[in-house]
């Protein structure tokens, strides 16, 4: 097989090299709490559309977009129990994808009818199917996230760009003191130019980012779409947060975030938190986001600096650096120094694995038996 | 493969979505009259552009009310003709004055010497007004006899009305030859008192000289019958709250590959007080609708998951509408699609064999079936 280029880590629909490499991983869907028993919503991954619907019991489950009678879209139509029923003429389907009923068609018909379903599951208040080919792995599992405290699982937020802009930029720790410069990452003393260096694991990368004053920060990157570090602390008085996140594409030219994040606050502290996260959910709601001011500043209509209200700024940071690579970076016009070594290495893993997709060799499996180590490096 | 896959697969290819001028399809439907617009459309000694199958027009009416179509643009430096002047029955080109008679040739070029006028053409399409819709004859060479509308206008009160669909003609044509979506997708509508969704029926379809004769038999015994026009027009029962049950004429005519516009005529049998009283309660439905939600706003919501149509009002003026466009709206292209068809689509698999066939002699340079509808044609709504 011809050599796996970085072109085929950014495409990701059907068929495509990437596309194939990323539905061998479970990925996040949607959240939980977005899918209320007894509905069903259309779907977009990785430039492929899907029905997920959730069961009047609970159960979710993932379908094809299509009726496979006349093409007209699943979840537009009735969820009965823990089946969906066609909108258009009644046809109704199983969790596993059977039809079970055709009310217009003769007895047996619906024997010979099926839609593909993909395994579906729940966890940490996320929805997670496998949208790939042959038997599903086991759903990984995160201990860090599962301790006790308050776990907070984010609205998800599309953004426009590729999804390995966004990757790239999870073992790139020398972007905080520039791009993080003025926010609370330099408030909790990352505000600083580190000394960084990775290694393969075997889960993905671990980057380390050694300040200047000998603190080591070190976060770990899971293969292959997945970030686990810990975040500043919120709210002022706490200790630092587990942060867990997936960045999954929607199309090759907009990726979706899943983040979560775990404070290990308990009982009445627990409360008091809550509380506070809640003003400022709200406070979220009636202030201009990301994606709203992102392309101002992009386009030069709005500086960063000029934005006094600061609550929110390292999400905008974020996004203006990432969707202002390119909505998919060019990557043959670019100037890499040794900072950015653990980027190569990630290149490095993602092209190895690809190549040996393409080649039908088999593929390294990602796994980790214990819980690894995060840490603040202040 | 069941046999009706093979029946289907056997008859050509399904490329009826596509009706650009240079499309088979398109090329096949501009051998029939076609309604184009409405008359009111334009006030008398007025002009709009108008879409027809991926195709722009310009529809004028003379001063005297007379309703013409010609060519979009001016054939000078083509800018659009519409925004130019009627005058009689000709219209004047906004730019430099060009002067056009409604079949196409140029009378008149201010700026120009004597006799150029003379040797410019632009389209001109034979056109005739029927029902208050103007038709249209988009083809080569010579129009075939304008359609006997049997005596339509014969009884009861014709009432018209038009509206844009985002979905392609195709999937609407199949709709209307598939009454066992009524079942399901008008489960809550204005259909649900109509008597109609007793029992799923048994359904026949035949080929007739003017296209499919359907009929839709209930346990009870009673029959409902309709008719496709080919190539565009269906003539059926409907039920509305208004009325009852209506006759309804209706051509769904393409305007892009992803719209088409429904031009309908609803026979309604009242007369008198009662009509006067149909007429009045239309009316508020109108006013409802300018109050409601637009069909369009709540289509995206369904469609995004937003919003389940379950939600939506059954008595928003709009319903059947709306129930439509979602199973409609997201159907792919029918040469896009890979069905999974059964008995119950039996007339739906005879429109696409009737089309593929006339289509492969369009092709092969074999007459094609030239449809008549001659005689009125009798409807039953089977309740």
């Amino acid at each position: 097989m011809p050599n796996a280029t970085l072109d085929d880590i950014v495409h990701t629909g059907p068929g495509t090299l990437g596309g194939r490499y990323l539905r061998s991983f479970w990925q996040p869907v949607a959240t939980a709490e977005s899918l209320a028993p007894g509905t069903a919503i259309p779907i977009r991954v990785m430039s492929e559309m899907y029905t997920l619907y959730r069961g009047t019991d609970g159960a979710a489950h993932t379908l094809t977009p299509r009726c496979p009678h006349r093409g007209t879209r699943l979840s537009t139509g009735r969820v009965e129990g823990d089946a969906l029923r066609c909108f258009y003429h009644g046809w109704k389907f199983d969790g596993d994808g059977a039809c079970i009923e055709a009310p217009a068609e003769r007895m047996g018909f619906c024997d010979t009818v099926r839609v593909r379903s993909y395994p579906t599951q729940e966890y940490l208040g996320l929805i997670f199917a496998f949208l790939g080919e042959g038997d599903a792995p086991p759903l990984p599992r995160y201990p860090e996230l599962e301790d006790e405290g308050v776990l907070e699982v984010s609205e998800p937020v599309v953004w426009p760009c590729n999804y390995f802009n966004r990757l790239e930029n999870s073992v790139d720790p020398v972007h905080l003191p520039f791009v993080h410069g003025d926010s609370e990452f330099s408030e909790a003393g990352l505000g600083d130019v580190p000394e960084v260096s990775g290694e393969e694991t075997g889960f993905g990368i671990s980057t380390s980012a050694k300040r200047p004053n000998g603190a080591v920060r070190v976060t770990h990157f899971h293969m292959p779409n997945i970030n686990y570090l810990k975040d500043p602390p919120k709210e002022n008085s706490l200790g630092w947060v587990e942060h867990l996140s997936w960045r999954v594409p929607v199309d090759d030219e907009s990726c979706v975030s899943y983040v979560m994040q775990l404070a290990h606050v308990t009982g009445a502290a627990a409360e008091e938190y809550r509380e506070r996260r809640k003003r400022k959910l709200e406070k979220a709601r009636t202030t201009a986001s990301a994606t709203m001011l992102g392309p101002r500043v992009l386009e030069g209509s709005l500086r960063i600096d000029d934005i006094e209200d600061r609550t929110f700024i390292v999400n905008l940071q974020d996004y203006v650096a990432q969707v202002g690579q390119g909505t998919i970076a060019d990557r043959d016009d670019e100037r890499l120094g040794r900072s950015d070594r653990v980027v190569l290495l990630m290149r490095k893993i993602f092209l190895r694995e690809l190549q040996a997709l393409a080649d039908g060799r088999p593929l390294k499996h990602w796994h980790r038996s214990e819980r690894v180590l995060a840490t603040v490096g202040v | 493969m069941s046999i009706v896959e093979r029946v289907v697969s056997t008859s050509g290819p399904l490329d009826f979505a596509k009706t650009g001028p240079a499309t088979i399809t398109g090329r096949y439907l501009r051998h029939f009259w076609t309604p184009v617009a409405l008359l009111d459309d334009v006030k008398p000694g007025r002009a709009r552009p108008i879409q027809i199958m991926s195709e722009w027009f310009t529809y004028y009416r003379g001063e005297g009310g007379a309703p013409h179509v010609i060519a979009f643009a001016c054939a000078h430096r083509n800018t659009r003709l519409a925004t130019g002047w009627v005058e009689g029955d000709c219209i004047r080109c906004f730019y430099h004055g060009w002067k056009y008679d409604a079949d196409g040739q140029c009378v008149e070029q201010p700026a120009e010497d004597e006799g150029f006028a003379k040797k410019i053409k632009i389209a001109g399409y034979p056109t005739r007004e029927q029902f208050g819709l103007v038709f249209a004859f988009l083809g080569a060479g010579d129009a075939p006899p304008f359609p006997n509308f049997g005596g339509f206008d014969e009884s009861g009160s014709l009432e018209l009305s038009s509206y844009l669909r985002k979905a392609n003609y195709y999937n609407q044509r199949e709709n209307s030859s598939d009454v066992i979506h009524v079942q399901f997708v008008h489960s809550k509508s204005d259909f649900a008192r109509s008597g109609f969704n007793r029992d799923i029926p048994t359904l026949t379809a035949d080929e007739t000289e003017y296209g499919i004769r359907g009929e839709a038999t209930f346990a009870d015994g009673k029959v409902n019958v309709h008719h496709i026009l080919m190539p565009l027009g269906v003539y059926e029962p409907v039920f509305n709250r208004e009325a009852g049950w209506i006759d309804h004429l209706a051509w769904r005519v393409p305007v892009t590959d992803e719209s088409h516009r429904s031009f309908i005529v609803d026979r309604v049998h009242k007369t008198g007080p009662e009509l006067e009283a149909y007429r009045a309660a239309r009316a508020k439905r109108e006013r409802a609708r300018a109050d409601a939600q637009s069909v369009d706003e709540i289509v995206t919501a369904i469609l995004r998951g937003d919003m389940h149509i379950d939600d939506v009002p059954a008595d928003h003026p709009d319903i059947v509408n709306i129930q439509d466009s979602v199973s409609l709206n997201v159907q792919p292209l029918i040469s896009e699609r890979v069905d999974r068809l059964g008995r119950s689509d039996h007339e739906v698999i005879l429109l696409r064999k009737i089309m593929a066939r006339e289509i492969a002699a369009l092709a092969a340079g074999k007459p094609i079936k030239m449809w008549r509808w001659e005689e009125m044609l009798s409807i039953d709504s089977g309740t």
